[in-house]
């Protein structure tokens, strides 16, 4: 599981860090790049694979912009002085708290949190998932073994990254052993 | 909160935020300072006051950005500052926790061997921990001290030193924090009984206090070091 990447693009100083504060208060780990003119913007969008960015409309025209990405998972929220009228905007005025519900539902869509406060535990194939990463497998085996989709064994595990808050693939290893899922002497951490 | 300044008293300041203490032992400052204020301690111990007031205003204040004052402090002054960092972490913090989940796990009242995981996860850990130090030591910081030097006597940059440059470090520089949060989650939430429930609480400080240091400590490397050490090889290339 790869690090959240937010590239803030904007012509102001003063936007670009006030962004990076917010961002980092947050508290989401996610790493954030600035930026102040699209040639270097598209520079570092290529080469540190950002996920996110951020960008001031006042910058480009949205055609403009989305010129400069191929890459399909890129996603791009506007920053707007005027109206955010559309799901890929956010007003300049927005505060803390709607910027982090705004964060969410834009790099997870769909995925509401107060659903996920009813859900409790793993679910039968989600354990099944844990057993296997644990014991070493990567994606691509754990989808022929259990007769899954790539992308479905991708969702099975952000599922488990969210409802056990363990990133890291030795994390969940250890959470393996100790709730009995595997044993100490079949995994590598 | 107002930011603290040469005229703040030291202990005020330790007083807002005790685990100052534990930062201002890297400059060598410990307690038993009196009345006296940051800038008469800093004349003292011969430690410059603006580095010293940008290290102590951004721990107590997250929001806090050192603006003009970026520019007049030496960079071999930020990375000795750092350099005591690794070395308390590594020298310090993480053997007093890897003795601490030691104990956890060896405890036999009450005995418990799926215990011994915390203690693999952990020097998994501190090994990706120590990599990522060494690294720094051994690469990054004598490039950015070779730079500074560079930037100030109007040399070249020749051979070795143009292979790797910072924007190679902030693309390599990862979160070290990761691991560290999984463990303090899987300690929070599923560790199985019986254990030394105090022990799990010593170690939940001491992994928290860590986390929020690295925190301090990777925010520093990411904003204030990287963009000087940015700005000057731009004008070391400008110059040729
Ligand atoms: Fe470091
Ligand atoms: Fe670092």
């Amino acid at each position: 599981m790869s690090q959240l990447k937010i590239l803030v693009l904007s012509l102001s100083n003063i936007i670009r860090l006030g962004i990076q504060q917010s961002l980092s208060d947050l508290n989401i780990g996610a790493k954030v790049y600035l930026s102040s003119e699209i040639d270097s913007a598209k520079d570092i969008i290529e080469k540190l694979k950002i996920s996110l960015i951020i960008v001031d409309e006042n910058i480009a025209s949205a055609n403009e912009f989305e010129k400069l990405t191929t890459n399909p998972d890129l996603k791009i929220l506007y920053l707007s002085f005027r109206s955010a009228d559309i799901f890929e905007k956010m007003h300049i005025n927005i505060n803390q708290k709607e910027l982090g519900e705004k964060l969410r539902e834009y790099i997870n869509p769909g995925k509401d949190i107060k659903n996920q406060e009813g859900e409790k535990g793993l679910s039968k194939r989600e354990n099944e998932v844990v057993r296997m990463l644990s014991l070493g497998a990567g994606n691509k085996e754990i989808a022929q073994k259990l007769h899954l989709s790539l992308h479905t064994v991708l969702t099975h595990r952000k599922n488990i990254i969210r409802k056990l808050g363990i990133k890291t693939t030795s994390g969940i290893t250890v959470y393996a052993i100790l709730n009995g899922i595997i044993t100490i002497e079949e995994a590598t951490i | 909160m107002k930011p603290f300044d040469s005229k703040t008293k030291l202990a005020e300041a330790v007083f807002q935020d005790f685990n100052l203490l534990r930062v201002i032992s890297r400059f060598g400052i410990f307690p038993g300072f009196g009345d006296k204020t940051i800038g008469e301690i800093c004349k003292k111990k011969e430690i410059d006051p603006v580095f010293f007031l940008i290290i102590v205003n951004s721990f107590t204040n997250k929001r806090y950005f050192p603006s003009h004052e970026l520019a007049d402090f030496s960079l071999s002054q930020m990375v000795s500052y750092l350099q005591k960092t690794h070395t308390y972490y590594l020298d310090f913090q993480l053997p007093l926790i890897g003795d601490m989940i030691d104990n956890l796990c060896n405890n036999r009242n009450p005995e418990n061997k799926k215990l011994m995981v915390m203690k693999q996860f952990f020097s998994a850990y501190r090994k990706e921990l120590t990599d990522h130090i060494n690294r720094e030591e051994k690469i990054t910081f004598p490039y950015v001290l070779r730079i500074e030097q560079i930037f100030s006597n109007s040399e070249s940059i020749q051979g070795k030193e143009s292979d790797y440059d910072m924007l190679t470090y902030e693309k390599e520089h990862d979160n070290v924090e990761e691991k560290l949060i999984d463990l303090k989650n899987i300690m929070i939430k599923y560790l199985p009984e019986p254990f030394d429930h105090e022990m799990v609480i010593r170690i939940l400080t001491e992994l928290s206090w860590l986390e929020k240091d690295l925190n301090e400590h990777s925010r520093i490397e990411d904003t204030i070091m990287i963009p000087r050490v940015k700005i000057m090889e731009v004008g070391i290339r400008k110059r040729f």
